[in-house]
C-alpha cells in the first residue's frame, strides 16, 4: 500500500496545490522587472510628454543596427524625433540602446509577443513602441 | 603670411626643436610650421589673433610669468617655447574647468558634437569636475533668422564669429553684445537677421568652435555624413565645398579650411546651394510633344530616338546649339564636338546674357583674350590698390568681395567702388563713386582723362596707333561735367583716379607722376548686368587698365567676374561661333584639319546618307552665329532646329529674354534643363539634366583655375549628365562617341587643346591649375603675361563712342 501511495506522491502533492497554468491568451504573464522584452519608448509618467531628445545614440550603438532615426529640426530650434523604426527581426534584446540612452527614454518592456504571419510585422514605428513603453519604468530601476 | 625672398627668417625651440619661420608669425603658427599640435578655440586663419580663449597658452621659458598666448604672441629669434609643460597644461584645465562651469553639456544633441574643439579638448585634458555647486545658468535659444540659431548655454564667447561677418564677410551684422556673465552674441537692437546687413552666408556657423550658432535645418551628426570635395556650381569664383552628404541626401556643406581659391569660406549659395539641387521640383522624366501639342512624358530612349530623327533633318546651318555655362568642361567640349563635326555647322555659343557678350566682345578688341588677366589669390600677395566696378560685388561674386574686404583691412590696399548698388563695401571703401549702369562707362573714361592729364599713363606700346586714338577721343571728356551729371564731387573722381593710378600711394601723399607705383587690379562684374548695355563699361575698363600699364604684371590687371558657374571653361571648350577649342580660330586651317582629323574617323562608314543627312568629312570654317545673332537668324527662318542645355534655377543668372520670343518659330526644340521653365515650355523634347552635384567633371573659373568637379549624389529621377545625352544622341546618328568617364574627354581635351595641355584628372586631384598649362609637367599661369597668355601685338585700346 505504502508503495503505491509513494508511487503517486508527486500526484497527490499536485493535487492539493493552487494551479500554475496560466490560460493564455485569456491570462498572461506579468514578466518581472528585468526582463528585457521589445524595446519601447517611454514618456514621461506626469506630463505623458516623450522623453526622446534625438539624440540617436542609440541606433549609433545598437550592435545590429536595427534602429532607424529620423532627425527634424523643431520649433525651438533644437532636435526632435521625426520617425523612429525598430526593426525586431535583427533586434538582440542586448538592452544597449536603453542603457546608452542620457534621458532613459529607450526601455526594455515588457513586451513579448513578437510573433507574426509576415515580415512587416517586425518593425515596428514611433507610436507603437511609445504604446509599449507609456508606463515602463526604467527596467534597471526595477527590483 | 607671405614669404617673399627678403622676408626675414627666424629661429626658435618648440619643445627642444628648431623650427624656423619667417619673422612676424604667431607662436601658433610656428608650432603648426612644426606639426606640434596646440589646442585653440578662438584662432581662425586669416582672422586677426583675439586671445580670448586662453587655452592656447604655452609656457616660453626664461620669461617672467611665462604663460603667454601662443595665437597672439609673436615668435621672436632664440625663443624657448614648451608647448605642454607642467604650468602650461595646469592652466589650460583650469580654464577648460571655467568653462564648464555654464556650459550646457547637451553633447548627445548638439550638431557640433564629433567635432567640437571644446569637447576635444575637455577630453584631451582631462576636465571632469565643476568646482561649483550651483546649477548651469541657462536662457532660451535665440532665432536669429530663419536659417540660424543662436544657443548662449553653449557659447564662449570667443568672437570667431562676430570677427568673420567684420573682417572676411565685411557686413557685421552680428556682434558681441553686453559683458561678463551678460555678454551674448546678437543683432543690433536684437532684429531679425534679415533685417540687418546679413548676407545668410553662414560662415558665422561655420567658424564657431563650439554648438552655439547652429543651422536649423540640419538634424545630423557630423559622424554619420560621409564628404565629397566638389566645386560650387553658382558662380564663377569657383569656390571648394566640402559636400556632406549621407543615405543619398546631401545634410549640409563643411569648410575645408585654408583650401581652394575661397580658403574654405563659402557665401550664401556655396552654403545652402545644395538645397537648390535637391528640390522637389526639378524636372525628373523625359517629355516629348505629342500630335496634339502636348508636353507629355516619356521614356528617355524614346526622346532619344525622337530627337535623333528629327536632327537628321536638320544638317548644317539650320541647326544651331546653345551650351548651359554651367556645364563641365567636358559636356561643353562634346556638345560644341557634336555641333561642328555631327550637325556639321559653327552656329554654337552659350546659353546668357547680352552683358556677358558685349564683355567678351570687349575683351577681345582690347586684350585679345576672353579670360580675367589675373588671379584672385593676388589680393593676398600683390594688388595694392582695387577698383571695383559694376552691381554689387557681394552680390555677384561674394568671395572675391571678401577678399577685397580682406586685402582692404589687412594689407591696407585701396578700394575705390563704381557702383549702383548701395552694398556695406561701399562705406567701407576709400572712395564710392555711386553711377548707373549706362554711366559707369563716362566716370571710367572722366577718372583715365584725369590719370593722363596728370601724367600717370604708362601704356604698353605708347607708339601704337590705338593709344593716339584712345588719348585724343579722351580730350572730348569733361570730367567736371561728368561728375556734375552724377552729383558726386569732382574731388572723389580726382582721388578714385589718382588711387588707381598709384596704387594707393596717393592717401600717402605720393603723387609724382614720375615714380613707380605698386599694381592696382579693377574687379570687374558688369558682365552679371541682368538687361543692359555694358559693352562701353566693359571696354572702359581695359582701357584704364591698360593706360597705367597694369596689365602683364602680378597683382594688376582686370578680373571679369561673368556669372555663371563655368561660362569661362565653356568658352575654353569652343562653345563660340568663332572659336575652336582653346581660341583657334575657325579660319585657321591647320586648327580645322587637326581637328576634322581628330572627328571625323569617328563616323559609323556603314551609314548611308539620306533626308540631306550624311557623313561630315570637312568641318565648317566660317564662324557661325553668336547668340544675340541667333535671334534674328531665327526670327528670319535661317536657323530652325536647336538644342539648348539650360541652366534654370533660382541661383540662375537668367539668359537673354529676348530669346523667348522667336522660339516658337522654330520647327523643333530640345530643351534639356535641370528645372521646369518658360524656355522648356517651348520645347518639343525636354530632356531632365543632372546639376553640379550629380556629376563627375572639371570646371574653370573667372581667374582661369580648372577645378575638379565630383559627383556626391545621384540625380532624381531619370534625370543624366549632358554628356550622356550627347553621346546617345549622336551614337543614333551614327557618329562613335562612347567615353565612360569625363576623365577620357579631359584627356582629349588636354591633347587638341594648347592651353589645357597637361591637364588631367590625376594632375587635378593633387590640385588646380591655371592655364594657360604648356605642357605636362609645367607650372601652371597664376597671371597672363605679356608674350605668354597675352600677345603683345593684340594689346590694343578699344574705341568708345559716346
Amino acid at each position: 500500500m505504502f508503495e503505491e501511495v509513494s508511487g503517486f506522491w508527486v500526484t497527490l502533492k499536485r493535487l492539493v496545490r493552487p494551479n500554475q497554468t496560466i490560460q493564455y491568451p485569456e491570462q498572461r504573464r506579468k514578466m518581472p522587472g528585468r526582463f528585457r522584452g521589445l524595446p519601447a519608448l517611454r514618456s514621461d509618467p506626469e506630463t505623458g510628454e516623450a522623453l526622446c531628445v534625438a539624440c540617436g545614440l542609440c541606433s549609433r550603438i545598437c550592435p545590429t543596427s536595427c534602429l532607424e532615426m529620423h532627425v527634424v529640426p523643431s520649433e525651438e530650434g533644437d532636435r526632435e524625433l521625426g520617425e523612429f523604426i525598430l526593426r525586431s527581426g535583427r533586434c538582440l534584446f542586448c538592452g544597449m540602446c536603453a542603457q546608452v540612452c542620457p534621458v532613459d527614454a529607450i526601455t526594455m518592456s515588457g513586451q513579448y509577443e513578437l510573433a507574426t504571419q509576415e515580415r512587416e510585422g517586425m518593425i515596428f514605428t514611433k507610436t507603437e513602441l511609445a504604446d509599449y513603453g507609456a508606463q515602463e519604468d526604467t527596467w534597471w530601476g526595477a527590483a | 603670411m607671405v614669404t617673399t625672398p627678403d622676408t626675414k627668417l627666424i629661429t626658435l625651440t618648440i619643445n627642444d626643436r628648431n623650427v624656423t619661420v619667417p619673422e612676424g608669425t604667431t607662436i601658433l603658427e610656428a608650432c603648426q610650421a612644426a606639426d606640434i599640435e596646440v589646442p585653440n578655440l578662438c584662432y581662425q586663419p586669416l582672422l586677426r589673433p583675439w586671445g580670448s580663449c586662453r587655452i592656447c597658452t604655452v609656457e616660453v621659458l626664461g620669461r617672467r610669468g611665462g604663460l603667454v598666448e601662443s595665437c597672439a604672441a609673436v615668435a621672436r629669434d632664440g625663443m624657448e617655447v614648451q608647448t605642454h609643460s607642467e604650468p602650461a597644461l595646469e592652466s589650460r584645465q583650469f580654464v577648460l574647468q571655467m568653462y564648464l562651469v555654464d556650459h550646457a553639456l547637451d553633447c548627445p544633441t548638439c550638431d557640433k558634437s564629433g567635432e567640437c574643439y571644446l569637447q576635444d579638448n575637455t577630453y584631451l585634458h582631462n576636465v571632469h569636475t565643476n568646482p561649483y555647486g550651483r546649477p548651469k545658468l541657462a536662457q532660451e535659444y535665440v532665432h536669429l533668422s530663419d536659417l540660424i540659431d543662436y544657443k548662449w548655454d553653449r557659447c564662449i564667447i570667443c568672437a570667431r564669429c562676430t570677427r568673420v561677418c567684420d573682417e572676411v564677410i565685411g557686413v557685421t551684422a552680428i556682434e558681441v553684445m553686453g559683458r561678463g556673465l551678460e555678454a551674448e552674441i546678437g543683432t543690433a537692437y536684437g532684429q531679425d537677421l534679415r533685417d540687418t546687413t546679413c548676407t545668410h552666408c553662414g560662415m558665422c556657423i561655420a567658424v564657431c568652435p563650439v554648438g552655439a550658432l547652429t543651422d536649423r535645418k540640419f538634424g545630423m551628426h557630423p559622424w554619420e555624413l560621409d564628404a565629397t570635395q566638389t566645386i560650387c556650381g553658382f558662380c564663377d569664383v569657383g569656390c571648394t565645398l566640402s559636400i556632406e552628404h549621407n543615405r543619398g541626401i546631401v545634410r549640409r556643406t563643411s569648410h575645408l579650411w585654408e583650401r581652394g581659391v575661397n580658403h574654405g569660406y563659402t557665401c550664401e549659395r556655396g552654403k545652402w546651394g545644395y538645397q537648390t539641387v535637391q528640390s522637389v521640383d526639378r524636372l525628373e522624366t523625359a517629355m516629348v510633344r505629342n500630335k496634339e501639342g502636348e508636353l507629355v512624358p516619356s521614356e528617355v530612349d524614346a526622346a532619344l530616338d525622337t530627337v535623333a530623327d528629327k536632327l537628321k533633318h536638320y544638317q548644317g546651318d539650320t541647326f544651331a546649339a546653345l551650351a548651359s555655362p554651367e556645364n563641365t568642361n567636358e559636356e561643353s567640349y562634346l556638345l560644341q564636338q557634336f555641333t561642328r563635326a555631327v550637325m556639321g555647322t559653327n552656329n554654337i555659343d552659350r546659353l546668357v546674357n547680352r552683358s556677358v557678350i558685349d564683355t567678351e566682345t570687349g575683351l577681345l578688341e582690347s586684350i585679345g583674350v576672353i579670360a580675367s588677366s589675373n588671379s584672385l589669390q593676388e589680393l593676398f600677395t600683390d594688388s595694392h590698390s582695387v577698383l571695383v566696378v559694376g552691381p554689387d560685388i557681394g552680390s555677384q561674386a561674394p568671395i572675391a568681395s571678401y577678399w577685397v574686404n580682406w586685402s582692404r583691412k589687412y594689407r591696407e590696399s585701396a578700394l575705390v567702388l563704381i557702383s549702383d548698388d548701395h552694398s556695406p563695401m561701399c562705406d567701407r571703401g576709400d572712395v564710392w563713386i555711386k553711377a548707373p549702369v549706362e554711366r559707369q562707362a563716362d566716370v571710367l573714361l572722366a577718372l583715365a582723362r584725369i590719370i593722363e592729364d596728370r601724367g600717370f599713363s604708362r601704356p604698353v606700346d605708347p607708339g601704337h596707333s590705338t593709344y593716339g586714338y584712345f588719348t585724343s577721343a579722351l580730350k572730348n571728356v569733361d570730367p567736371e561735367a561728368v561728375a556734375a551729371s552724377l552729383d558726386v564731387p569732382f574731388q572723389k573722381f580726382e582721388e578714385a583716379a589718382l588711387l588707381y593710378a598709384t596704387g594707393g600711394r596717393s592717401r600717402m601723399g605720393e603723387t609724382d607722376p614720375e615714380s613707380e607705383y605698386p599694381p592696382s587690379v579693377i574687379f570687374s562684374t558688369v558682365a552679371t548686368e541682368a538687361d543692359a548695355d555694358v559693352s562701353d563699361v566693359g571696354k572702359a575698363v581695359n582701357n584704364l587698365a591698360m593706360l597705367t600699364g597694369n596689365i602683364g604684371v602680378p597683382g594688376a590687371g582686370i578680373m571679369n567676374y561673368r556669372g555663371p558657374a563655368n561660362l569661362q571653361g565653356a568658352t575654353d571648350m569652343g562653345c563660340h561661333p568663332a572659336f575652336l577649342p582653346g581660341y583657334q580660330s575657325v579660319e585657321d586651317p591647320d586648327a580645322v584639319d587637326h581637328f576634322a582629323s581628330h572627328w571625323s574617323p569617328r563616323w559609323n562608314e556603314s551609314q548611308i546618307a539620306q533626308n540631306g543627312f550624311g557623313v561630315i568629312r570637312e568641318l565648317p570654317d566660317v564662324p557661325g552665329y553668336s547668340m544675340t545673332e541667333m535671334i534674328d537668324a531665327i526670327e528670319s527662318g535661317e536657323i530652325r532646329a536647336m538644342y539648348i542645355a539650360g541652366n534654370t534655377h533660382e541661383n540662375s543668372y537668367g539668359f537673354d529674354q529676348r530669346l523667348l520670343n522667336v522660339l516658337p518659330k522654330l520647327e523643333f526644340l530640345v530643351v534639356e534643363d535641370s528645372f521646369g521653365s518658360e524656355l522648356s515650355e517651348l520645347a518639343d523634347v525636354v530632356l531632365p539634366a543632372a546639376m553640379y552635384l550629380e556629376k563627375d567633371g572639371s570646371f574653370t573659373s573667372a581667374d582661369r583655375t580648372i577645378q575638379r568637379v565630383r559627383f556626391a549624389i545621384s540625380p532624381p529621377g531619370d534625370a543624366r549628365a549632358h554628356s550622356w545625352y550627347i553621346q546617345e544622341i549622336a551614337n543614333r546618328m551614327g557618329y562613335n562617341l562612347f567615353y565612360s568617364h569625363p576623365s577620357l574627354i579631359l584627356d582629349e581635351i588636354s591633347k587638341m587643346t594648347p592651353i589645357y595641355q597637361g591637364v588631367s584628372f590625376p594632375r587635378l586631384e593633387r590640385g588646380s591649375m591655371q592655364w594657360p598649362v604648356r605642357a605636362f609637367g609645367t607650372e601652371d599661369s597664376p597671371y597672363l603675361q605679356l608674350g605668354d597668355g597675352l600677345q603683345e601685338e593684340s594689346i590694343q585700346f578699344a574705341t568708345i563712342e559716346r
